[in-house]
């Protein structure tokens, strides 16, 4: 079976068919939602909940050649939605208490930084921010996948972008403040000018 | 913006290079185990909540369905001045005849004597309740009762009915009643006669003895009868058919319809495939050989689904061909939502323009919507839709999801006209929203006008 029979199968209910058909697309989705999940556990829970919609939905997919774009569509709302519950279960300090845990201690400090400002953007600039600059598509891939028109893909990139600017000077200011006066903090986040 | 400052923008952002590379680097190490395992964990997971979905579907459907069969009777009764002058003279009948005029089954059923009197009476505090009559079938009530007492006219209005069976639960059926006045008060009668049609649900069987309440100013008065279940034993016709057919692009089966004296019940399942939301079939009917229409009262289910639809019975004409047509669907396109904001009453986004938030109103209860569709057309205006998922849910923009209130069933107004804007009303709890509401959107106005028609007999 090729993409688009095993696609048709599993849009008629065949199980095999569609793990095999997922199967085909298994690192895409795993790259889109690392990038915007920024950790294993996440990423695994939004793949695993993007199946069991594609699943239940199946049958609102008209076209098998379109199954790709379909079920990244369903990925990235997951995704989405997934980060409103975690804001609600989780105060904002936990997120960089998580990256903290992962740290290498090279450039631990811009990672930790820029990592923990991305993920505090608004849904939408997050995403738009981590299918451009961590998956690489254009702003006509990310406007389909997103299902928006082009200059508001361009509206989102560049307000998130802004936003992340302002961000990393404010806290380019905290650190020298922090650094003069002698904390260790500070002073461990040492690689943080490029 | 120009390509240079977007470039501009993003070399300001510092990091972002390494960042992106620390984000390769860990993906290199696909954890693929994990990673099927968790394709399959979703597998399953998907197909206990298709399982789960259909489970609460159908104890949606009661409530769902009966409402949508409200709605369309309401729609379509007509006071038809032809009906027959026969039945008029039957001694003590013709309190009633004018009131079900307009429905072919039960003049049919008249006509041929389909009748069992009952002839119950309560009193209470000067008040008086007579059951007259039944015309029953396996899956048809209809109760033929009269009001009599102070200020009683024919022109009073029942406050409230209440239908229980033999064991006391309520009947489940679509219970309804079209009281109409019909004469003027100067020379109002002084007794009150009105029918209550209740159709069971499908699979739900006719109790043999009902207590029949009825409200009158502020009266409760009940009164309770056998229902001979031998005067229609054996009185069907099944046909079995497995038709398919194809409206507007979207493809439905007919199951099977079933015939008897009160109704023709016909069961059309539609292609779980379909892109669509198929709402309702337009000016549906059963058209025999003589050319002689029995419509449809709408019916039970969700046709996007299953749906049973109940049309006036050809029982008693024993036409030699039934031909089922209908001059196009309803339809709506599914996952759109509305969203509003209840702070300031502005519709956000909404599935089409002539929907939008009408009024805010806060009761002790919870806060009041009004929700208009201006500008329906005649077709439009026909059909009520199950605008929301009836004790369904919302959610605001923190992403919490709250319930959307039950007000015993949903509340409609609307001119079958189209002239004035259809409202619907729906209750939500009261709470520190963060604005705005999105709400799914499960049935709104739309048609594709495409005739059909489909031998059934």
């Amino acid at each position: 079976m090729d993409r688009d029979e095993c696609a048709a199968a599993a849009i008629r209910g065949d199980e095999e068919a569609l793990l095999k058909r997922i199967d085909m697309d298994k690192q895409q989705l795993y790259g889109i939602a690392y990038s915007y999940m920024r950790n294993e556990t996440d990423t695994l829970e939004a793949i695993q909940e993007t199946v069991c919609r594609v699943w239940t939905k199946r049958h609102t997919l008209r076209e098998p050649k379109f199954f790709t774009t379909w079920m990244i569509q369903i990925l990235i709302r997951v995704c989405m939605d997934e980060r409103k519950k975690k804001i609600r279960e989780k105060p904002v300090e936990a997120y960089v208490q998580r990256f903290e845990g992962e740290t290498h201690p090279d450039d631990a400090a811009v990672r930790l930084d820029l990592a923990a400002q991305v993920q505090a953007l608004p849904a939408n600039y997050r995403m738009v921010i981590a299918l451009k600059y961590y998956r690489d598509m254009t702003i006509t891939e990310i406007a389909e996948l997103l299902q928006k028109p082009d200059g508001t893909i361009r509206t989102w990139l560049n307000k998130a972008l802004r936003i992340l600017r302002s961000d990393m000077a404010v806290i380019k200011e905290g650190i020298q403040d922090e650094r003069g006066n002698g904390d260790g903090v500070g002073a461990e986040r040492s690689g943080y000018a490029e | 913006m120009s390509a240079e400052m977007e470039t501009e923008l993003e070399q300001s952002v510092p990091g972002m290079r390494n960042d992106r590379e620390r984000v390769d680097r860990a993906m290199e190490g696909l954890p693929e185990a994990a990673l099927d395992a968790a394709i399959r964990r979703g597998l399953e997971q998907g197909l206990k909540r298709a399982r789960r979905g259909r489970r609460n579907r159908l104890s949606l459907l009661i409530s769902v369905s009966a409402l949508c069969m409200i709605l369309l009777l309401t729609a379509f009764v007509r006071v038809s001045p032809a009906f027959a002058a026969v039945v008029r003279d039957i001694p003590g009948l013709s309190g009633f005849v004018k009131l079900i005029e307009g429905d072919k089954s039960l003049l049919a059923a008249l006509d041929n004597e389909f009748i069992q009197p009952v002839n119950v009476s309560v009193e209470k505090n000067g008040y008086k309740l007579t059951v007259d009559g039944i015309i029953a079938d396996e899956g048809r009530l209809v109760i033929l009762y009269s009001v009599e007492g102070p200020g009683v006219t024919d022109q009073s209005e029942i406050d409230n009915y209440r239908l229980l069976d033999e064991n006391g639960m309520e009947v489940m059926g679509g219970i309804s009643s079209s009281h109409f006045p019909i004469g003027d008060s100067e020379n109002a009668g002084t007794i009150l006669h009105d029918y209550i049609d209740a159709v069971m649900v499908e699979n739900e069987k006719l109790p043999q003895r009902i207590r029949f309440s009825v409200k009158l100013e502020g009266e409760w008065l009940e009164a309770e009868f056998p229902v001979d279940h031998d005067r229609f034993k054996g009185k069907r016709e099944v046909f079995h058919l497995d038709k398919p057919f194809e409206i507007a692009g979207q493809r439905f089966t007919i199951k099977d319809a079933v015939i008897t004296p009160l109704q023709v019940k016909l069961t059309v399942v539609s292609d779980p495939a379909n892109v669509k939301r198929s709402n309702s079939f337009i000016n549906m009917a059963l058209v025999d050989e003589k050319g002689r229409r029995y419509t449809s009262k709408g019916g039970f289910g969700e046709l996007d689904a299953e749906m049973t639809f109940h049309f006036q019975s050809s029982y008693f004409e024993q036409p030699k061909e039934l031909t089922l047509v209908a001059e196009g669907l309803y339809l709506s396109e599914r996952y759109k939502t509305f969203v509003i904001n209840t702070e300031t009453g502005e519709t956000i986004a909404a599935p089409d323009q002539r929907i939008a938030l009408d009024s805010i109103e806060q009761t002790a209860d919870g806060i009041d919507l009004r929700i208009g569709m201006s500008n329906l057309d005649k077709t439009d205006a026909m059909l009520g839709y199950t605008f929301f998922e009836h004790k369904g849910t919302f959610k605001d923009a923190g992403g919490k999801t709250y319930p959307i209130l039950d007000r015993s069933g949903v509340q409609i107004e609307w001119s079958a006209s189209g002239a004035t804007p259809a409202y619907y009303y729906y209750r939500i709890p009261k709470a520190e929203y963060k604005q705005p509401l999105t709400f799914d959107v499960k049935q709104y106005p739309g048609y594709v006008l495409e005739p059909v028609s489909i031998k059934i007999k």
